[in-house]
């Protein structure tokens, strides 16, 4: 973005709220005197910098104060001296490039094999320059040996045919050897070599040992990993069935003599009332009875030995035998009884809550003003109720509700037509389904 | 020149070049600011010399008709 003549003018005034007619005086001084320069002297500004003139081009040299103004961000910073090796990560990939491409011109045989793909063949070298050590170690004892062998031969003790064909097929080999003992030379190269001569039967055999010995280290590897995996897998599976059977077999343990106790229960209630009707032996050899099962299920219920609890088991039979011989009226008695004190215990179960609809008008955090809401509207001749709940906060508040209908609609419509203004209209009410 | 004048001319001039705006003076020429950013440079003797960034203030004098 450019500024002109002008604006720097209207900007100058701005800042040192001189007239504009000095300030347009003083600029165009300002121009003359460094137009001047061409003529004569360098000119000088004081904080700014100097006005020369260079191979006939006026040039500009920025006062040092000045020059540091504009280049605050990078004050103070300096240059640094770079390693070649590492001057940028450009030369890094050059570099790399350049040991993929001197790999590739080694490679004679693959010489279309792929950057990546020396880089891998790379680290894998050591495992070659084993190989390699191995394969020339058990080669030159082997050749030693041989060689002593035929020294031994020629000195004319037992020639034989076999260490002949050894002590002519081993000079060869002595040979290859010494040349393979450039390090560059692959492994390939002197399995090669090895195949050529295949009457040394030992020296193959080394090979293949050492060949098979690589093979087994990466595919070992790979199978102790499988194994590994399938083991860990096998563990996991075990071990969840080990879970699930755990936990199917042990509540049958644990419920079966809850559910013996209270079939044992109610029974032992009913023995308890008609005990006033049966004749006063019986009632004592009910009595006997009754007691027995009762001690027992409480001794299964501490957890006793399976034995007793199988004994329990038979009591119960035993006392439900028992009751099957009462009459059929005092049988009725029993099981209205009976009912009755179910329905005693769980009220709940034996009534179902009843469902309506309500308009509510508060939403209250204090009972006593909820309460006191409800007077008032009580007051008025609405049928107005309290209604606690609890928030997803779980903290308690108050509904004041008013009127109890059976749907929806109706509540609606009850909350619109009768109540009173500020409260009918549907920002102000909500009607909720509630229950008792 | 007067004091106040040079002063406020200075700080215009800084003002202007630090929101990256050329300020061209009509028979003078132009001022702007420029950056250049860190470089490498070799030096004679070997060495590779990574260069701070830096931004200055470049002076193009006005062309004057022949």
């Amino acid at each position: 973005m450019k500024i002109t003549k002008e604006q720097l003018i209207e900007q100058l005034i701005e800042h040192s709220q001189l007239p504009r007619e000095v300030v347009e005086k003083e600029f165009d001084q300002f121009i003359a005197e460094t137009s001047g320069v061409i003529k004569g002297n360098p000119l000088t500004i004081e904080e700014m910098g100097v006005f020369r003139l260079k191979k006939g081009r006026l040039s500009f040299e920025t006062d040092p104060k000045l020059a540091l103004e504009i280049n605050y961000k990078y004050a103070g910073m300096l240059p640094i001296e770079v390693k070649k090796g590492q001057t940028s990560s450009q030369d890094d990939e050059i570099h790399d490039e350049e040991n993929a491409t001197s790999l590739l011109s080694k490679n004679d045989d693959n010489e279309k094999v792929q950057i990546g793909k020396v880089r891998e063949s790379k680290k894998e070298e050591p495992v070659k320059a084993v190989e390699k050590e191995i394969i020339k170690e058990t080669s030159m004892e082997e050749v030693k040996e041989e060689q002593a062998l035929t020294e031994e031969s020629s000195d004319g003790k037992a020639p034989i045919e076999e260490i002949e064909e050894l002590k002519v097929d081993a000079t060869p080999l002595i040979s290859e050897e010494v040349k393979n003992q450039e390090p560059e030379k692959t492994v390939q190269e002197t399995k090669e070599s090895t195949n050529a001569e295949p009457k040394v039967e030992n020296v193959a055999e080394v090979k293949k040992d050492t060949s098979t010995k690589t093979s087994t280290k990466t595919s070992s590897k790979k199978e102790d990993d499988k194994t590994m995996t399938y083991a860990t897998i096998a563990a996991a599976v075990i071990i969840i069935a080990a879970i699930i059977w755990f936990m199917n077999t042990k509540p049958k343990e644990v419920i079966q003599p809850d559910s013996e106790i209270t079939q044992v229960k109610p029974t032992v209630k009913r023995e308890v009332k008609t005990e006033e009707k049966l004749a006063p032996e019986q009632t004592s050899m009910e009595k006997a009875q009754s007691e027995k099962p009762l001690k027992e299920t409480k001794e299964q219920s501490q957890g006793k030995s399976d034995g007793v609890y199988k004994e329990g088991l038979k009591d119960i039979d035993i006392k439900s035998s028992s009751t099957a011989k009462l009459d059929s009226q005092k049988e009725e008695i029993v099981q209205d009884i009976v009912n009755q004190l179910q329905e005693s215990a769980n009220p709940v179960v034996a009534t179902k809550p009843k469902v309506y609809y309500t308009a509510v008008i508060y939403t209250l955090s204090f009972k006593a003003r909820a309460h006191q809401e409800v007077e008032s509207f009580k007051k008025k001749g609405f049928s107005a109720f309290v209604k606690a709940f609890k928030n997803r906060n779980n903290e308690e508040r108050f509904y004041v509700c008013i009127g109890k209908l059976e749907s929806y609609k109706d509540a609606k419509e009850f909350a619109e037509t009768k109540l009173p203004e500020p409260f009918n209209s549907s920002k102000n009410f909500a009607v909720k389904r509630l229950t008792d | 020149m007067d004091d106040i004048f040079r002063k406020s001319l200075i700080a215009v001039l800084r003002d202007q070049l630090h929101q990256k705006r050329t300020v061209e003076l009509e028979g003078l020429g132009t001022f702007k600011s420029i950056h250049i950013k860190q470089y490498q440079k070799p030096e004679p003797d070997g060495r590779v010399v990574l260069m701070p960034p830096i931004d200055y203030i470049l002076f193009t004098p006005e062309k004057k008709d022949a």
